[in-house]
């Protein structure tokens, strides 16, 4: 090989190396785009707070310290990327022994995956994090340029409610005039009267509600709220419940946090 | 196409398995088995090609790298919270919670190595989401604040740790369920009364501190000891030897009967009480 070749090949060689380096750096600045998805339908919950529920309103749950409930995303129209998603529905419980995804059993295998996905999406999944032990000072003195010591004992901590997976099951929500009902077979559910304003013809409605993602929210009280797994047991009567029409989608998923307030 | 999709499920689920099986070992002072179940994750982790787009795999990864930083693996507990980090922006966007959640435990990690500019921007992007979702006065958003004052603690400003401690304090103190994080916060306090020259303000401050840890934890909890040991840092900069003493061995014993006289704590108290 004369000058002039290894000349060449050098040159050749950098180009080579160039050319990686430069797609290494479009390949690690090369962010995933955002799954799309979009769904419509009927929302139906109720809780175990006296109505209106104060939660709603971003105030600490009434009577009791707690707000537990059962939910349900009726979706008639939409899709997760390209799976369609037509008269399913996405719901749930929390209740004093953690939250379990309830979803509709109608679902195809497909659809089931794309509904986990959405769950996530639409409770806000802040549940499932552990988080690092707040800084806790020990008793010595800090020292310019040390690395901070944390003092605790304890050095992570579980959330403070346990997310504990998806169970499938047939799910009903029927929505008439006069109120909603919502049964997760073989589980449980609730059935509310809307609640009547000084105009007797027309529920009480709310809207910008701070806990669900509905623009107008008919308020109502349960008749009964009933459920049991192995996980969770919940009765009351009386207690609040929402309704409303819901339009999300990725770029607004309205995910409640739902480790705020509630 | 299908049967790639299930295998990355699959390789989902285990996760998901191993990190829930390490924290419940971890949780339950399992720690050998807490970390083979770890080296289980990690080994799933790095078969998992879905994380950038899996809602399960960010959490799990985040889970992970909490556990194995409470294991003393700060760097790879770093790596794990970035990898986390990058798969909630991917997926949920800059103003998610959960990401929130995981810059501040990123943030933990870079404040434990002394990277306090890198740890402080994180914070503050965390901080920034929160108060965004949540609104000023919710614990998540105090818990921010709080390492945020510690943060400034560590670096002597004063003022600032001043306002920002009392302002994670002051939510603690007022939300139900949140006592132990409002100790922490009294704990922080307290350490800054006493660098600011106010022993007895600072006496005052563990003492409270400790009560709330005795109702939270018990009277045999080994974080109790935690705090004596700071309150016996306070009389000895006092120049109260006698308390000090006293309360440096109230802690020992306290140490050797809940996590036994080996524990580097308890090594470190009697290094202190024979180094007089």
């Amino acid at each position: 090989m004369n000058a002039e070749e290894r000349r060449s090949n050098r040159v050749l060689s950098a180009f080579i190396l160039l050319a990686f380096a430069l797609a290494g750096i479009a390949f690690t600045q090369e962010k995933p785009a955002r799954r799309p998805w979009r769904i419509k339908g009927q929302f139906t919950e109720a809780c175990t707070c006296s109505a209106p529920c104060a939660c709603n309103f971003g105030e600490r749950p009434s009577p009791y310290d707690y707000c537990y409930t059962m939910w349900s995303y009726w979706v008639q129209e939409g899709s997760w990327e390209q799976v369609k998603l037509k008269d399913v529905r996405i719901g749930g419980v929390d209740g004093p022994g953690g939250i379990l995804g309830l979803l509709d059993a109608r679902a195809d295998q497909p659809q089931r995956a794309a509904m986990e996905n959405l769950w996530h999406a639409l409770s806000g999944r802040q549940l499932c994090l552990m988080r690092l032990w707040p800084f806790k000072a020990s008793g010595a003195e800090p020292k310019a340029g040390s690395p901070a010591r944390q003092g605790s004992i304890i050095r992570t901590r579980y959330p403070d409610r346990q997310f504990l997976g998806f169970e499938y099951l047939p799910i009903d929500q029927v929505i008439t005039e006069r109120g909603t009902r919502l049964t997760f077979s073989g589980k449980g559910g609730f059935e509310a009267n809307y609640i009547l304003g000084r105009d007797p013809s027309r529920p009480v409605t709310v809207t910008n509600n701070v806990s669900w993602p509905i623009a107008v929210s008919i308020k109502g009280k349960t008749i009964f709220f009933k459920y049991k797994d192995k996980f969770n047991q919940l009765d009351y009567q009386g207690t609040n419940a929402n309704q409303g029409h819901f339009d999300l989608s990725h770029t607004q998923p309205g995910a409640a946090p739902m480790t705020a307030p509630r | 196409m299908l049967l790639l999709a299930a295998a990355l499920r699959g390789e989902t689920n285990r996760l998901a398995e191993a990190v829930r099986k390490a924290g419940d070992y971890y949780r339950r002072g399992l720690h050998q088995e807490a970390d083979q179940a770890s080296a289980e994750a990690l080994s799933s982790l790095e078969n998992s090609h879905a994380s950038d787009d899996n809602f399960d795999d960010a959490a799990a990864t985040n889970n992970l790298g909490s556990i194995v930083y409470a294991r003393g693996e700060a760097g790879r507990a770093e790596q794990l919270f970035q990898r986390s980090r990058e798969a909630y922006e991917a997926l949920a966007g800059p103003d998610d919670t959960r990401l929130a959640s995981v810059l501040y435990n990123l943030a933990g990690v870079c404040m434990e190595q002394g990277r306090y500019a890198q740890a402080e921007s994180l914070y503050r992007r965390s901080l920034e989401i929160r108060e965004k979702a949540f609104g000023a006065a919710h614990p998540l958003v105090a818990e921010v604040r709080n390492d945020v004052g510690f943060l400034y603690l560590q670096q002597g400003k004063y003022k600032e740790a001043d306002r920002w401690l009392e302002e994670a304090f002051r939510v603690w103190e007022n939300s139900t369920g949140f006592e132990a994080y409002a100790a922490v916060a009294l704990n922080n306090l307290a350490l800054l009364r006493r660098l600011q020259g106010s022993f007895e303000k600072s006496e005052s401050l563990y003492k409270q501190a400790a009560a709330v840890e005795e109702k939270v934890f018990g009277a045999e909890h080994p974080e109790l000891a935690t705090t004596r040991m700071s309150l016996a840092a306070l009389y000895r900069a006092w120049g109260k030897n006698e308390q000090s003493d006293e309360t440096y061995q109230q802690a020992l014993a306290l140490l050797e009967k809940t996590v036994g006289a080996h524990d580097p704590l308890a090594i470190e108290i009697r290094e202190k009480l024979s180094g007089r």
